[in-house]
């Protein structure tokens, strides 16, 4: 046990903090591997190797390395540094209200790095980007106090190592995240503000005047994000038993393939749409959810 | 070792031209010859792309865009000419503001003929443009200046 | 006594004399040295009696002045508050003035139903209830706050309006405006004084006396143009706090004749009712006293309903929103509210003994959410920057009404950081504005170009009041925390989505900041020596704030806290562990040190921005159509249509005038059912 400031903190909290540094973007690599491996089979076609997005990026810091403005690739670096930040408060068992605020941070580093260029195409992949948080941002913070009200604490450690299975209460939440966890993987019909697959209207969107490194820093701190996001999924089902932890791991995995559907499925949609659609999910699940939590067992909970 | 061959990320030009190899470059993404296989991702932007696919020829006006894109790629990067008119200029050679092929405007690396080219012939030719990628990837890791425009086919 | 009294006459003195002073460059000397004096007394101030516990200054049996030693503090404080009461008539004579020369009838409407409750208040009820009243003027940690606040960002904001005045003075020769520089800084330093006076009276009647007086000093200042719509605008804010006036001056009557309270003080208005609810009990009158307090605060706080009448200061110039949204005027509000936060609370069940904690959380609930949703629409900076300031300052009041020790805790780190920050950022849009000739965010392209120090300052700002790990998202934490620990479901929901939009709101802003363009002409020269000196010295304040308030919260918050709650703990003191603290101060260098190291440091070679091929080599431009050369031009999404100011502002309104509504019925009804029910009851 290490001591900090009256919080203890275990040396099993610390390594797994230590892994997920490493082993994140290796996770997130394959996952974003097997994803396009999956999305050519849906296709019909043979499909990129597994490894491939591992290729993409150490082709990508190959490249010359070069810039639009000296400044756009700081703000890269810093969102990278805070999402790594964020995934070892989290794996590190954590506070969950630290963890969503500094992937914001993260999250809005990476946008002002997409308006610092004042390219056009940036911009306006940076304004849609903010849309998108604003549009996830509620659900998340309900996620985190509906997760406080089942289990009686915000830290990540107490969430996943004991007490009631969290779903049976916040399935109305969990419906809501599975919404908001398209557009937080950056999916079709929400692939607003980097266009993946072959959406080219705004060329790359906010990646636009990113290259080499830069973007590689991008697409690492992309498979970070997505570990982190797997593991929200995840707080669902932990508690504490081997059974709900494989259970949940084989939830997480199912609702990526899901999503992998919904991506090949789904022509994009507007940002207009992704705002309402996502703000009223929210507040028909979430709000419901919550609601009933607050009136039926917070009083017992919170005692 | 050179990664850049095994991700090679294309963008595509269309200059004067009848648009049928244009055509042929988006079908090579499809099913029937899923390019994705060999890492290739067609993308819009010239600072993400490896290789450079051109098609028809080059005239006045389009001219400084193929070069401004040329210029906007980033080292190790590869330039293949895709059919008759961005070989040589074509049936459009003889037009009064056609400059002729691409080669007339940046440096041409691969040259793949045809009227218009083929999927197999085009797949072919990024494949062969891999190699001088390969070589100029070597050359940027030693810091070395590329010459630009090694002639293939 | 004696130093508080000389704190309270120092801007007093400085504002004399000011008004007196006709030479810029002397009126520039008197602003800096009394500018500096000032702060400096009230740090010296703050470390005689920072840390211990409640002090009060001047009391029934000694007024604190060696000089009166023999004479009770209770009989001169009766004749203080008469020299109050004369000087109030006065004032309210000036307003009937004013009223009746504008043709304003509302205010003037509302002066008249105000000035015979003063009049009868100071002759049937006044004299007994001073008689019992046990302390006049009272310190304790939460003061001492306030004080450095007004002290030392409050002497900035004159300093800095030395030097903007001078810019301001030349547009308004170009008007034809005539030359009110000496009336302007003496309502400034009035205002100062008038606002020490607020936090440091425990007397209610003395609180009123200098409530009013930030009243006046605040309708000269939005006035100070004297065009249509500053007088219009003077006059609206001057009706929405003659509401407040009237409100506060009914919970003094009501005190003063409810025998169970008697007394006119604060603290014995707290005694009594945190004695109450220790013992499982409640008051009805003081809730009534309560809710009516909070009116008050509300009213000045810029609440909704009461919201629009700090929009309409903006027409006044940059150095005077500073003030009012800063340091002054609208923290008074908050400041009453917190102070009653000790009474107020939901976290029991809804009873009706709870009215004006729940009052006070949806007041500040819908401010904050619909406060945050008019200002994503916000292309005037300034503006902007208002919706921004009644967003902060509904949660601030959210977090009172909350009422436990952690959500208390949050509101007063809220009221800390949004000073400095608040301050910085309307003093740097003043500076902006005369240099671009514009104040809307629009216009501020490649600014960092034009005014790479006061544009970086203002990025500091902005990010200091929406980002991890600043100050004020530290403090949101907090209360959301708090929030969700007291178990209120409407505000948990307020809350999430108004963050939500707060975040879009504010980095759309920052990002038009940080877009670097080519070329700009540096226009930083132009600059005066005092506003780059304040706005300098804010944005490091803001970074010491941010990086101290761990230290800021043990000094001074706790020990606040720990008086205040003393007979009805809540839990934690601090709704955040202080290891969570601890990283949030580390994660702050990690980004100062990280932006010193590498901001813009990269050699990398330059490529020009992509512009499908047409652009013309400069960034700026490219070739269109039939070979035009085409500027670029990016535009904000200001979501005008999902979410159009008007209609924010008046759900908003209706929302929380229904609450406001809904409350006072209820109140209607427990009056009335008190008179038949307990006709002989507690009453005089």
């Amino acid at each position: 046990m290490i001591s900090f400031y009256g919080s203890e903190i275990s040396y099993f909290q610390v390594i797994t903090a230590a892994v997920f540094v490493v082993c994140g973007p290796l996770v997130g690599g394959l996952i974003a591997g097997f994803d396009r491996k999956i999305t050519a089979r849906m296709q019909g076609r043979q499909g990129p190797p597994v490894l491939q997005p591992f290729y993409d990026v150490l082709k990508l810091m190959e490249k010359e390395p070069a810039t639009v403005r000296g400044s756009q690739d700081f703000y890269i670096m810093t969102s990278l540094i805070f999402c790594v930040i964020t995934g070892v408060f989290f794996f590190g068992g954590g506070n969950l209200l630290m963890v969503i605020f500094t992937l914001t941070t993260a999250d809005i580093l990476l946008v002002l790095g997409g308006f610092a260029s004042n390219s056009s195409y940036s911009q306006i992949g940076a304004e849609r980007e903010l849309v998108q948080l604003m549009s996830t941002e509620p659900m998340i913070i309900l996620l985190t106090i509906g997760l406080f009200l089942a289990k009686g604490s915000f830290g990540v450690a107490e969430i996943i190592s004991g007490g009631p299975v969290a779903f049976p209460y916040l399935a109305g939440l969990f419906i809501g995240v599975l919404y908001i966890f398209t557009i937080k993987l950056r999916k079709s019909p929400f692939d607003l503000s980097m266009s993946h697959h072959m959406h080219q209207e705004l060329v790359k969107g906010l990646t636009t005047e990113f290259s080499g490194r830069t973007l590689a820093a991008i697409e690492m701190m992309h498979w970070y994000e997505n570990v982190i996001f797997l593991g929200f999924i995840f707080l669902f089902f932990a508690n504490g038993t081997p059974l709900w932890w494989v259970l949940g791991i084989v939830v997480c995995l199912f609702l990526y393939f899901v999503e992998i559907l919904i991506d090949n499925t789904y022509a994009r949609m507007r940002w207009q749409f992704t705002l309402k659609s996502a703000w009223a999910v929210t507040i028909i699940f979430g709000g419901a959810n919550l609601l009933v939590l607050y009136y039926l067992h917070a009083s017992q909970l919170l005692s | 070792m050179a990664y850049v061959t095994k991700s090679p990320w294309v963008i595509h030009y269309d200059g004067s031209s009848c648009n049928g190899c244009d055509i042929e470059v988006l079908a090579c993404l499809t099913p029937m010859y899923d390019v994705e296989r060999f890492g290739i991702i067609n993308s819009g932007n010239p600072k993400h792309a490896d290789v450079l696919l051109i098609t028809g020829s080059v005239n006045e006006q389009n001219k400084p865009v193929v070069q401004q894109i040329y210029d906007e790629m980033l080292q190790p990067k590869v330039v293949v000419a895709i059919g008759a008119c961005a070989c040589t200029g074509g049936v459009f050679r003889e037009c009064y503001n056609i400059i002729g092929g691409a080669d007339q405007a940046i440096p041409v690396d691969v040259y793949v003929p045809g009227c218009a080219a083929r999927p197999e012939s085009i797949i072919d030719g990024v494949v062969k443009g891999l190699a001088v990628l390969a070589e100029k990837r070597e050359k940027v890791a030693k810091g070395e200046t590329v010459t630009e425009g090694e002639q293939a086919e | 006594m004696e130093l508080l009294t000389l704190l309270i006459a120092m801007p007093l003195v400085a504002a004399i004399i000011l008004l007196i002073v006709k030479n810029n460059s002397i009126r520039r000397g008197v602003v800096f040295t009394f500018g500096a004096a000032i702060a400096l007394l009230s740090i010296v101030f703050a470390v005689i009696y920072l840390g211990g516990g409640p002090i009060v200054l001047w009391e029934a049996s000694d007024s604190g002045f060696s000089l009166f030693a023999g004479i009770p503090g209770s009989e001169l404080g009766e004749h203080v508050s008469f020299g109050m009461f004369i000087l109030e008539m006065a004032l309210s004579a000036i307003i009937i003035f004013l009223c009746v020369r504008y043709r304003k009838i509302v205010p003037l409407v509302l002066t008249l139903i105000q000035v015979p409750l003063v009049v009868w208040f100071e002759f049937t009820k006044s004299k007994a209830a001073h008689e019992a009243t046990l302390s006049f003027v009272k310190i304790d940690s939460f003061s001492i706050i306030m004080i450095l606040i007004i002290g030392v960002i409050g002497s900035l904001v004159c300093v800095h309006a030395a030097g903007y005045m001078k810019d301001d003075q030349e547009h308004a020769d170009h008007e034809g405006r005539p030359d009110r520089r000496r009336f302007f800084f003496f309502v400034m330093f009035a205002f100062l004084s008038a606002m020490f006076g607020v936090v440091v009276s425990d007397n209610l009647s003395w609180m009123l006396f200098f409530w009013e007086c930030t009243t006046i000093c605040s309708f000269f200042l939005i006035g100070y143009t004297k065009d249509e719509v500053a007088i219009k605008n003077s006059f609206k804010a001057l009706a929405y706090n003659m509401i407040g006036g009237i409100a506060f001056i009914t919970a003094l009557i009501v005190m003063a004749s409810y025998e169970s309270i008697g007394t006119l003080s604060l603290s014995g208005l707290l005694d009594y009712g945190v004695g109450n609810k220790a013992m499982g009990g409640q008051d009805p009158v003081v809730n009534l006293v309560v809710g009516l307090l909070v009116v008050t605060g509300a009213t000045k706080a810029a609440q909704m309903p009461f919201s629009t009448w700090l929009l309409g200061t903006m027409v006044a110039p940059a150095p005077t929103s500073a003030l009012l949204h800063s340091s002054t005027m609208v923290k008074a509000g908050v400041f009453l509210i917190i102070r009653l936060a000790p009474l107020l609370g939901v976290s029991e069940l809804v009873t009706i003994n709870l009215t004006p904690g729940l009052l006070t959380v949806m007041l500040g609930g819908v401010t904050f959410l619909f406060a945050s949703l008019a200002m994503i629409s916000q292309t005037n900076a300034k503006r902007a920057l208002a919706y921004s300031t009644i967003a902060n300052l509904g949660l601030i009041v959210a977090c009172a009404g909350v009422g436990t020790e952690a959500s208390v805790w949050a509101g007063i780190m809220l009221i800390i950081f949004h000073a400095v920050t608040k301050c910085l950022l309307f003093l740097c849009v003043g500076t902006v504005e005369h240099r671009i000739g514009s104040k809307d965010i629009e216009e501020m392209d490649g600014l960092l170009g034009k005014l790479p120090k006061i544009t970086s300052y203002m990025i500091i700002g902005c990010a200091a009041m929406f980002l991890a790990p600043f100050g004020m998202l530290v403090s949101k934490w907090a209360a959301l925390k708090a929030f969700v620990e007291a178990g209120n479901f409407w505000i948990v929901m307020f809350l999430a989505f108004g963050s939500a939009v707060f975040l879009f709101a504010w980095t759309k802003w920052v990002g038009k900041l940080t877009a670097v363009m080519p070329d700009r002409e540096n226009l930083e020269k132009s600059v005066s020596f005092e506003e780059s000196f304040v706005n300098a010295f804010l944005a490091l304040l803001t970074i010491i704030t941010a990086v101290s308030f761990p230290w800021i919260s043990d000094g001074s918050v706790i020990p606040y806290l720990n008086s205040a709650f003393a007979l009805i703990p809540t839990g934690d003191l601090s709704a955040l562990s202080k290891g969570n603290m601890i990283i949030m101060v580390v994660m702050v260098l990690l980004l100062i040190i990280l932006t010193l190291l590498f901001y813009g440091k990269g050699r990398k070679k330059n490529t020009h921005l992509y512009m499908a091929g047409a652009g013309k080599g400069d960034d700026l431009t490219y070739t269109g159509s039939m070979q035009k050369t085409v500027h670029i031009q990016n535009r904000n999404y200001y979501l005008n249509d999902i979410f159009p100011e008007d209609r924010m502002v008046r759900l908003g309104t209706i929302t929380s005038a229904a609450v406001l509504a809904a409350v006072a019925a209820y109140y209607v009804y427990i009056g009335l059912a008190l008179y038949t029910m307990l006709a002989s009851g507690g009453f005089s």
